[in-house]
């Protein structure tokens, strides 16, 4: 690729004092002399080579960093070169200001110059006019984190990871611009193409850089699926050297056994006292009214025992005395946890010469997860080279490999449990596992069938120990690209890739697991006192396949050349895409793990329940199948033009076409397309700021597109197979009306930049960013007169706007002997829905901001109160305002409009950001990383009787204690009383009341690493060794804005421990 | 822009699972959709009926929908109760407008899909008349407000409300129409079949106080299908003793029991309990004896232990339609016959007399009795309740007394129509009902 070299050279130099002068006065061998030094520490750098091109004669610099040589030709280039560092080649003449001061730099960490990786082409970032974030891979891999999304968080600006839900957090790149939560994901673009497979299964230690494209100018170049920006991955790259340079890596990371008690849930004897209250109101009567009902807590059970005179008032007590001894928080901790342990092991070898650069890399990862038997493997591999047949002609063969295996064999951490009060131990005191009933009383399980059955009690620790579930991930990428150039500037190239995935979940029911028992019990049948087991005893495995592949194809030809003051970069190309899922899904009973036997059942005949105690049903069965299959085809082009230096303007277009649209649609030439311009201010001859060594304005104003996920024109029936079924036939239904005018969602940017960089030694630099976005044609549910048959249908319906700010600042505290570096990231990112069809109230207009809730002029993320009154001091029920009037109407008041509301603000924080402070003294090397968010609201979980009195366990709130209790509690606390029957519109209206609310502002301390850096001076083949530490998840607040000292990204469960990690690192060369 | 072979490679559908129905494979398959054809029938008629009570502590924890249906309230969120039976007529009309569609086909095929679907189409008609209009009655049935007859599966066209006439008059006329291309064969009992066709007819005429065409569907179906499960030949002690699509049934049709009524919460009637014989099989068949004595129904032909109950077509119900029609127009004889007939399947062997009354009046009686006493949590009570309301001699006035407080529904009251769902009311207009 022609303009990659060129690209590479404009990236290297970096003079301080440069220019030409007009003079041509002297003729003849003259001295250039000058200095070289580190471009990160501005120290001198020994011994570089330096060669002229032309005459051929070569020296070194010294200790000091200088040098001198003799010009032979009026015009020549000096090239400096040396291990570790980027070669710099810089044209000299006969006449130029001396001393020529070379700033070269570590070939390993590039700074504020950079080369923007768009997945099609790369873009060095002077001639960028787009918004373009980019990290280097010195600050990407100070964190340890085991994927892409645990590292990126923090590190550039306009980018949040929303955290709403903690087991699946997504990225944001400047806000949303879509209302569905796959739809608003952005694009990943692994090196050249769009990457399907799951971001666990990319090893973040092979990843050179990451580029992050925010605006239209940026994006756009990816279509109709880039509107909620790109993420564009870059492995890492060969060496430049002709000498093997190998890598090795190896961390550790601990995190201590998590503190259940943080939680704040209930206490046991809350929960003792909450079951005989509703043991006294009656709340288990119908359960008790039946033989094979429901299980009852046994509390509830001890107390009928002594109401029937079963057991004693005496006994009674003991045994509630002996329950309230007992907190199952500390049995958990104790068998169901375990602090995790991760461990990575990476290793690189890689090297090039004239015709061949190569780099191989190899990982592992191995961790054990917080719950114990949870626990998972991550093995990589990646050979990539680049084969060049002759200047003009070159190829590139890569292939990477993915195998990840975890087992997931927990029965279920703290809170999983509905069934198990505070009370219940799992083990006894010689760590037997305790029998438990989760399903049906004790009373049946213990008597039925008259021991003949299989036994039917449920203990977590052995199903702990009996589960073997396993999810096997294997990716395959495979890629061949040639590349043909002229000599004019004109390059050709082809790029394919194949990627094939295969994610393998199996779960096997031992014969001896509940689930297994639990089923084949409720299908044996007794016939003449003996059991008939229809279901063979014998283990249970289900196994889901799922396959994925993606093929690409590339065409692309691109022309970059100067012709004097004027540079041209272009391209076009056009792209087939087709990426296929399909998964299949198998169950077999009586399966033996150690013969791999397994027996037939009949799945078509309907069998009665033991002593038909639940009716007639299908042994539950059925492979299940599943295919998608997506295509695109889009032709694109993009050209850069650069007058002087100066100036730059680009524009790009892209076209899609897709199976997903309607024919209308594809046919409508509707093209997503971009303009920039680019103006580096402080180039112009007149501007004459010693200070301001560069001082650049951008602007951008596009299109860029965003597909709605499984979207479709047609209508469409989904066919389903026949376990699904009551009458196990195969059937289809109608999943959604015809949409026609089914197209892409829209998203228009503008886009305002400015770079600087001031003063000596690039002191201050940065970035101020301004944009407004706006989203058309989002796809959003619209609401149906339900006399259609459909009470809502999505459709291309509401629009989003947005605006904000990105600031990067990058100050040099220190450059001497102590390097202070520090880097502030701050974003400002404010959007609100514009216009929705299918507006939020049927449950009136309240939200806790965790899922979207889009009403219009507001922020899709909205948190919206019930106005609160207090309690009643009479009967402590929570009240609120009907008609301005206190009320107690929880019915009426969810129709409250949202004037009758309180409106807090976002959930998702506007104002983010992040300090990063890197301090180098000698060897060592410090940062330490503070995330700040301002201007969101949470809501803090709150007391729910109704799922308290129904499920137990998690829900289970604390402020259970600090309950109204009688006249005179409501001055000292806003808890509703207890009441029988719950009524889940008060608890509701309590959760949603404005109390529940508060500002989530937090300046935290989250990460520390120190490092220790050795090179060695003597040795020829070790380059250096890294040593470091580092601590993450501190969770240390600095400023936290609420007053219930609540973590607002940890709302709810315990807290998460603090990570710990230690790790190696070694460079041979 | 794009050249034709692109065009191809962009015509693959995106999904096995999803496409445009378009053969008649894909008809078949609709037509299987027993969750949305056959189990989507509302269960409001058996919540606010008066075969079941509850406590008050049940009631507290019940839906607003539910609760506000047992007690008679004023309410327009009225959900599935609209939502699913439209739900169902669109699936039909889709179908039908797809076998319109399809090119070559064997005929006959065509012709009983068509068929199946239009008589879904009628029947969840029919089901919306007996929530949401008031009953038939000769007088007003011009002028009292119908249900929008929804015909074409475009989501763009609303139809208005139509008069009570015009709305029996669209149901039988197109049950008519799909009746010759029905199956004879009743061996697939979840496929709309001919019998199932008479029976609901039957059902339907009964309803219009029309005894002739009541009894003469009765006869028609009973022609082709008249089978009985004798009662002394099943367990009766079982949890379930009955299983989905047993001998009796002719055409399945479900809905989900009401949660309030699930057989741990819904008791029996205890005026209704009463009126079963000692020697009366269906007490032990149908019922559950709670610790309190209470008892909840545990008798459905569904297969389910509480939560599904059968609404669709059985050969007793036909049994009474035949005995009650012609006890009304003094045929006696014929009357006694097919409820001993039935009766005989429902008491013990041993102890079995024949009801002998030959007093037409007492007989009638006799034979309401008995189809609320057979017919207990099959939706009915309802529309007979509704039916014999415009009958001096049969009005009632239901009473539920829970704590202090006593709900009352009147004869003829308000809340014998329900309210129309509110979105159908806001978004098009429809006449709201008082």
């Amino acid at each position: 690729m022609n303009n990659l070299k060129l690209c590479s050279l404009i990236l290297s130099i970096f003079l301080l004092q440069f220019s030409v002068s007009n003079s041509f006065a002297q003729t003849g061998r003259i001295r250039i002399w000058g200095e070289v030094k580190d471009a990160q520490s501005s120290q001198f750098i020994e011994g570089v080579s330096i060669k002229l091109k032309k005459s051929l004669s070569q020296t070194q610099t010294d200790a000091q960093g200088s040098y001198y040589l003799l010009l032979r030709y009026p015009v020549d280039t000096i090239i400096f070169s040396k291990v570790g560092f980027q070669e710099v080649a810089i044209e000299v003449k006969d006449a130029m200001e001396l001393p020529l001061i070379v700033q070269m730099k570590s070939s390993n960490v590039l700074i504020d110059e950079v080369i923007i990786e768009s997945g099609l082409q790369r873009i060095p970032k002077e001639r960028a006019t787009g918004s373009y974030e980019f990290i280097d891979s010195a600050t990407w891999n100070q964190r340890i984190g085991k994927d892409v999304i645990s590292r990126i968080d923090g590190l550039v600006s306009g980018l949040q990871t929303n955290k709403q839900n903690p087991a699946d957090p997504t990225l944001e790149i400047r806000g949303i611009s879509s209302l569905g939560y796959e739809s608003m994901k952005p694009l990943i673009i692994l090196d050249n193409f769009p990457y399907e497979g799951r971001l666990e299964s990319l090893n973040p230690n092979d990843v050179e850089s990451i580029s992050i494209l925010k605006d239209a100018a940026a994006s756009s170049i990816w279509g109709a699926r880039a509107g909620n920006g790109v993420i564009v991955i870059k492995s890492k790259a060969a060496s430049k050297g002709e000498r093997v340079s190998t890598n090795f890596t190896i961390n550790s990371t601990v995190s201590p056994r998590p503190n259940l008690f943080t939680a704040n849930h209930m206490s046991v004897d809350s929960y003792i006292e909450m079951e005989k209250f509703l043991y006294e109101k009656g709340y288990y009567s119908s359960r008790f009214n039946m033989n094979n009902g429901q299980v009852i807590p046994q509390v509830a059970e001890l107390l009928e025992s002594n109401r029937l005179g079963l057991i004693s008032e005496q006994d009674l007590n003991k045994e509630l005395a002996r329950l309230e001894q007992v907190d199952y928080r500390d049995d958990f901790q104790k068998y169901l946890y375990q602090p995790s342990i991760n461990q990575q092991y990476f290793s690189t070898v890689s090297g090039s010469n004239k015709t061949h650069s190569y780099i191989i890399s190899a990982g592992y990862d191995d961790g054990k997860e917080h719950l114990q038997g949870n626990q998972n493997k991550r093995f990589n591999l990646r050979a990539d080279n680049a084969i060049r047949f002759s200047e003009n002609l070159s190829i590139d063969l890569g292939i990477r490999l993915a195998l990840q295996t975890s087992q997931n064999n927990s029965p279920g951490g703290y809170g999983n449990y509905p069934r198990i009060s505070g009370y219940n131990s799992l083990a006894s005191e010689n760590n037997t596992p305790v029998p438990l009933d989760i399903h049906y009383r004790g009373i049946f399980t213990d008597t039925i069938g008259q021991g003949k059955l299989l036994d039917w009690k449920y203990r977590p620790l052995d199903e702990l120990r009996l589960s073997d579930n396993e999810n096997k991930l294997k990716d395959v990428i495979i890629n061949f690209g040639v590349n043909y150039k002229w000599d004019f500037g004109l390059a050709a190239l082809v790029k394919i890739q194949q990627q094939f995935g295969e994610n393998q979940l199996r779960q096997i029911h031992h014969k001896d697991s509940y689930f297994a028992r639990n089923l084949i019990n409720t299908f044996s049948q007794e016939q003449n006192g003996s059991i008939h087991y229809i279901i063979p005893i014998g283990g249970i495995k289900n196994t889901i396949n799922n396959y994925n592949s993606a093929n690409n194809i590339r065409a692309q030809l691109e022309f970059n050349n100067t012709y004097g003051d004027h540079q041209i970069n272009s391209l076009i190309g056009a792209e087939v895409r087709e990426s296929k899922r399909e998964s299949l899904s198998d169950i077999k009973y009586g399966y033996d793990s150690e013969k791999l036997t397994h027996v037939n059942i009949d799945p078509t005949t309907m069998y009665p329940s033991l002593y038909n105690l639940f009716g007639y049903s299908y042994i539950p069965y059925g492979s299940n199948s599943n295919k998608f299959l997506n295509r695109f085809i889009s032709v694109f082009g993009n050209a850069a033009y650069t007058y002087k230096s100066r100036y730059t303007v680009t524009g790009s277009i892209r076209k899609d076409a897709s199976n997903l649209f309607g024919v209308n649609t594809n046919q409508k030439w509707n093209p997503l397309w971009s303009l920039g311009g680019l103006w580096h201010l402080a180039k112009e001859p007149y501007f004459n700021i010693p200070s301001v060594n560069k001082f650049s304005l951008r602007a951008t104003y596009g299109y860029s597109g965003n597909i709605p996920v499984n979207a479709t024109a047609l209508t469409q029936i989904d066919y389903y197979g026949q376990n699904n079924s009551a009458i196990n036939q195969n059937y289809a239904t109608i999943a959604m009306g015809p949409n026609p005018t089914l197209r892409w969602e829209t998203v228009k940017t503008i886009n305002f930049g400015v770079d600087f960089d001031l003063f000596k030694n690039s002191r201050i630099t940065g970035s101020i960013e301004y944009y407004r976005k706006e989203s058309t044609d989002i796809f959003n549910s619209t609401r149906l007169d339900p006399i259609v048959g459909m009470t809502i249908q999505p459709k291309n319906s509401a629009s989003m706007k947005g605006y904000g700010t990105d600031v990067n600042l990058s100050v040099n505290i220190l450059q001497k002997v102590i390097k202070w570096n520090s880097h502030l990231l701050f974003s400002y990112s404010d959007y609100k829905v514009t216009k929705n069809l299918n507006p939020p109230s049927v449950t009136g207009i309240a939200s806790s901001g965790t899922s979207l809730f889009p009403l219009e002029n507001y922020h899709p993320y909205l948190l919206v109160s019930y106005r609160w009154a207090g309690l009643n001091p009479l009967n402590g029920n929570p009240r609120g305002y009907l008609n301005n009037e206190i009320s107690e109407d929880y019915y009426q008041m969810q129709s409250n409009s949202i004037e009758d509301q309180v409106i807090h603000g976002p959930a998702i924080s506007p104002y983010f950001g992040a300090l990063r402070n890197n301090i180098g003294w000698k060897k060592w090397n410090l940062t330490v990383g503070i995330n700040y968010k301002f201007g969101h609201y949470f809501r803090k979980p709150t007391l729910n009787y109704t799922s308290l009195f129904q499920y137990g366990d998690s829900n289970g709130n604390q402020e259970y204690e600090n309950r109204w209790r009688k006249e005179g509690d409501e001055k000292y606390t806003d808890v509703p009383a207890q009441i029988f029957p719950s009524d889940s519109r008060r608890d509701n209206f309590y959760a949603y009341s404005e109390i529940n609310v508060q500002k989530a502002d937090y300046i935290r301390l989250n990460e520390i690493r120190l490092q220790y850096q050795w090179i060695p001076q003597n040795t020829k083949s070790l380059k250096s060794i890294v040593c470091y530490t580092y601590i993450d998840n501190m969770n240390v607040f600095v400023w936290n804005a609420n007053k219930w000292k609540i973590d607002p990204e940890n709302i709810k469960g315990y807290r998460r421990p603090v990570t710990y990690s230690v790790g190696i690192q070694l460079n041979l060369q | 822009m794009l050249c034709v072979s692109c065009e191809k490679y962009l015509n693959e559908k995106p999904s096995a699972k999803i496409a445009t129905p378009s053969t008649l494979e894909d008809v078949q398959l609709l037509l299987k959709d027993y969750a949305r054809l056959n189990a989507a029938h509302p269960n409001a008629a058996e919540l606010a009926s008066d075969n079941f009570y509850v406590n008050i502590q049940n009631l507290n924890s019940a839906s607003e929908r539910e609760r506000k249906t047992y007690l008679w309230q004023e309410n327009d969120e009225v959900g599935p109760f609209w939502t699913s039976p439209y739900r169902a007529i669109f699936i039909s009309n889709i179908i039908m407008e797809t076998v319109e569609k399809v090119e070559g086909g064997e005929e006959s095929i065509k012709k009983n899909y068509y068929a199946q679907a239009r008589f879904w189409r009628a029947l969840y008609h029919y089901s919306l008349a007996t929530l949401f209009c008031k009953p038939y009655s000769k007088e007003s049935a011009e002028t009292d407000l119908g249900i929008p007859l929804k015909i074409t599966a475009d989501i763009n066209l609303i139809p208005q409300r139509s008069t009570v006439m015009e709305t029996y008059e669209f149901i039988i006329s197109e049950i008519q129409q799909a009746l010759p291309h029905l199956d004879t064969d009743i061996t697939v009992k979840y496929q709309p079949n001919r019998a199932g066709s008479y029976g609901f007819l039957s059902r339907i005429y009964l309803a219009m106080n029309d005894y002739t065409k009541a009894e003469l569907y009765a006869d028609s179906c009973l022609q082709i299908y008249s089978t009985l499960i004798d009662y002394n030949e099943i367990n009766t002690s079982q949890n379930v003793p009955f299983q989905a699509r047993n001998a009796e049934v002719i055409l399945d049709v479900q809905a989900s029991v009401a949660s309030l009524l699930h057989r741990n919460r819904g008791h029996v009637d205890t005026f209704l309990l009463k009126s079963y014989s000692e020697n009366d099989l269906r007490v032990p068949a149908f019922f559950t004896l709670n610790a309190d004595k209470t008892r909840g129904f545990k008798g459905h032909y569904s297969g389910s232990s509480s939560a599904i109950q059968f609404v669709g077509i059985a050969t007793d119900e036909i049994y009474l339609i035949k005995a009650e029609c012609s006890a009304r127009m003094g045929k006696t004889d014929l009357a006694l016959k097919y409820l001993n007939l039935l009766l005989s399947k429902r008491i013990k062997k041993d102890t079995f007399v024949e009801v002998a009354e030959t007093d037409p009046v007492k007989l009638l009686h006799i034979i309401l009795l008995e189809r609320r006493k057979e017919l207990i949590a099959r939706g009915l009570r309802w529309t007979d309740l509704r039916r014999l309301n415009q009958d001096e001699k049969y009005k009632e006035t239901l009473k539920r007394k829970l704590g202090s407080d006593i709900y009352e529904l009147l004869p003829g009251g308000d809340r014998y129509v329900f309210k129309i769902i509110k979105e159908s009311v806001e978004f098009s207009g429809l006449t709201q009902n008082p």
